[in-house]
């Protein structure tokens, strides 16, 4: 399988007053397309700053990412942004849609972004809502849907663009155990049918869903296994 | 770019958002109308240490030898700063008393006791204490000139108060000027993180920042507009009602109305689009 995320040796350190804080050190990490994946470890062992090199939503201090064999590390902050809109779909803890506006226009946001047209954006985010099972609810606002709608309107969001990864932030951490299990169902679907699923979590009930548990300690690399069972339906 | 969709943003701002919009712009006319109150105060001060100013005049007696006067003209106006030099003669001036006194001064004393003067008026940069005084002194040294009289004490009162004046009104301008920015700046940059997660969210689905950041400076530039228009309305509405209470004859109010109108719709503009490019900046990191 090629390689969607080639990172070699990339450390993050922030400046914190006087004091430097090493938020990833030498961390190295190859993921293959169609991998399922999952990220874990306590707060503070740089899951948050991992994923945040993994989303291109910031470089790394030193070392090198690749992203579908481009420099990540060396892009300027519109190459960035046009990495994330094409070629990663976010779903976090918090669903971040758009409090105003509908859910037709939340799961557009990226297309509009790319320029594609209305007609176009349209036919695509029905689809991708059709996906998640909410085409019947294209009109409706966040704060009229529960819980699991919302995360399914954010996963619509992420397939919408049909991106090369799909990088979920504790999805189900917002949700009650069982609208937690029918988005972790969905995250199984998507993975057949060969999206490239990366999972941050500290549940590990969650992680045993992924294929593949990287554990990170400190900024470091603890431990990444590949889990042989397929746990649960 | 997508023009429309941009358009459409900024203007959606306004409607979603109507209470921290209202508070920007109250904030930008708030702003304007002190700094406009301020550059209207400034102005009218200016102007009138200027009338003043030009009212100063030096008065040059000479000794009865009119004669000379032809020479005495020419040895004033070729001093330094002297603008012009008019002479009135023994006649004239007794018909200047005539006129201001109501009698021929001939009839009363039987002869006329008025010198011949020249009337001096000195170049604008002259007209200061200091440099009048050196003016005075190098024109009684003329032979023919027997005094030089001007408003001495008028001119030092405008110069010591001017100079405090100038200093005191310069301070509080730039007071003035760094609360109100400071002000507006922060109006706007609290309007704007409460739309925190909306960046954030734009930023995730892949919003290059130009994009993100420009319907917030068209809504700024919108409110920066309509702040400066509102302050406007108050400024001539405040000063039509002021200026009513004040005798034009001490005034002479001035309201610099071109010029005036386009510095504060233009400072609006400004105030806008400054206070929602750092507003929206720190988010987009």
């Amino acid at each position: 399988m090629p390689n969607v995320i080639n990172i070699q040796h990339i450390s993050k350190s922030y400046e914190m007053g006087d004091q430097t804080v090493h938020a990833l050190e030498d961390v190295s990490l190859r993921i293959d397309r169609g991998e399922y994946l999952a990220i874990m470890g306590p707060s503070g062992s740089g899951k948050s700053t991992l994923m945040n090199m993994l989303g291109c939503l910031d470089t790394p201090t030193s070392g090198l990412y690749q992203f579908n064999d481009a420099n990540v590390s060396s892009m300027t902050d519109d190459d960035l942004a046009r990495i994330r809109n094409k070629e990663i779909g976010f779903v976090f803890q918090t669903f971040n849609l758009l409090a105003r506006s509908n859910t037709l226009h939340n799961v557009e946001l990226p297309l509009i972004y790319a320029g594609i047209r209305k007609e176009e954006r349209y036919r695509r985010a029905l689809e991708a809502l059709t996906h998640v099972g909410l085409e019947q609810r294209i009109h409706h606002k966040p704060n009229e849907l529960s819980g699991g709608q919302r995360q399914r309107v954010a996963i619509a969001r992420a397939l919408v663009t049909k991106p090369s990864i799909i990088l979920a932030d504790e999805p189900t951490g917002n949700l009650d155990t069982k609208t937690g299990d029918e988005i972790m169902q969905l995250f199984g679907e998507l993975h057949k049918e060969g999206h490239t699923i990366i999972l941050v979590t500290h549940e590990e009930y969650i992680a045993e869903h992924a294929h593949r548990i990287i554990r990170l300690r400190d900024g470091r690399v603890e431990k990444d296994e590949v889990v042989i069972k397929q746990v649960k339906k | 770019m997508n023009l429309k969709y941009l358009l459409k943003e900024s203007l959606n701002g306004f409607q979603k958002a109507q209470l921290s919009v209202v508070a920007s712009i109250f904030s930008i006319a708030l702003a304007l109308v002190l700094i406009g109150g301020y550059i209207i105060a400034q102005t009218n001060l200016n102007n009138l240490v200027s009338t003043l100013r030009n009212k100063v005049e030096l008065e040059v007696f000479l000794n009865n030898s009119e004669t000379e006067y032809k020479l005495i003209k020419t040895s004033i106006i070729n001093i330094d700063g002297v603008s012009s030099a008019i002479f009135i003669s023994k006649k004239e001036a007794a018909d200047i008393f005539k006129k201001e006194f109501g009698e021929d001064i001939n009839t009363v004393l039987e002869f006329n006791p008025l010198p011949a003067s020249f009337r001096v008026t000195l170049e604008r940069e002259f007209k200061e204490s200091n440099k009048t005084a050196i003016i005075a002194s190098k024109i009684k040294l003329i032979p023919g000139v027997d005094d030089v009289v001007y408003r001495k004490k008028l001119l030092e009162f405008i110069d010591s108060r001017s100079k405090f004046l100038t200093s005191v009104s310069l301070g509080v301008g730039g007071m003035l000027l760094l609360v109100s920015f400071g002000f507006v700046v922060n109006t706007i940059r609290l309007a704007i993180a409460g739309k925190r997660k909306a960046i954030e969210t734009m930023r995730l689905v892949g919003a290059t920042n130009s994009f993100i950041r420009l319907p917030f400076i068209i809504e700024g530039i919108f409110q920066g507009i309509i702040g400066s228009t509102v302050a406007l309305g108050i400024i001539i509405l405040c000063f039509y009602i002021f200026s009513k209470f004040i005798s034009s004859e001490i005034s002479n109010i001035i309201f610099l109305p071109t010029t005036f109108v386009t510095l504060i719709l233009g400072l609006g503009i400004f105030l806008g689009w400054f206070g929602s490019y750092f507003g929206v900046r720190r988010f987009l990191k």
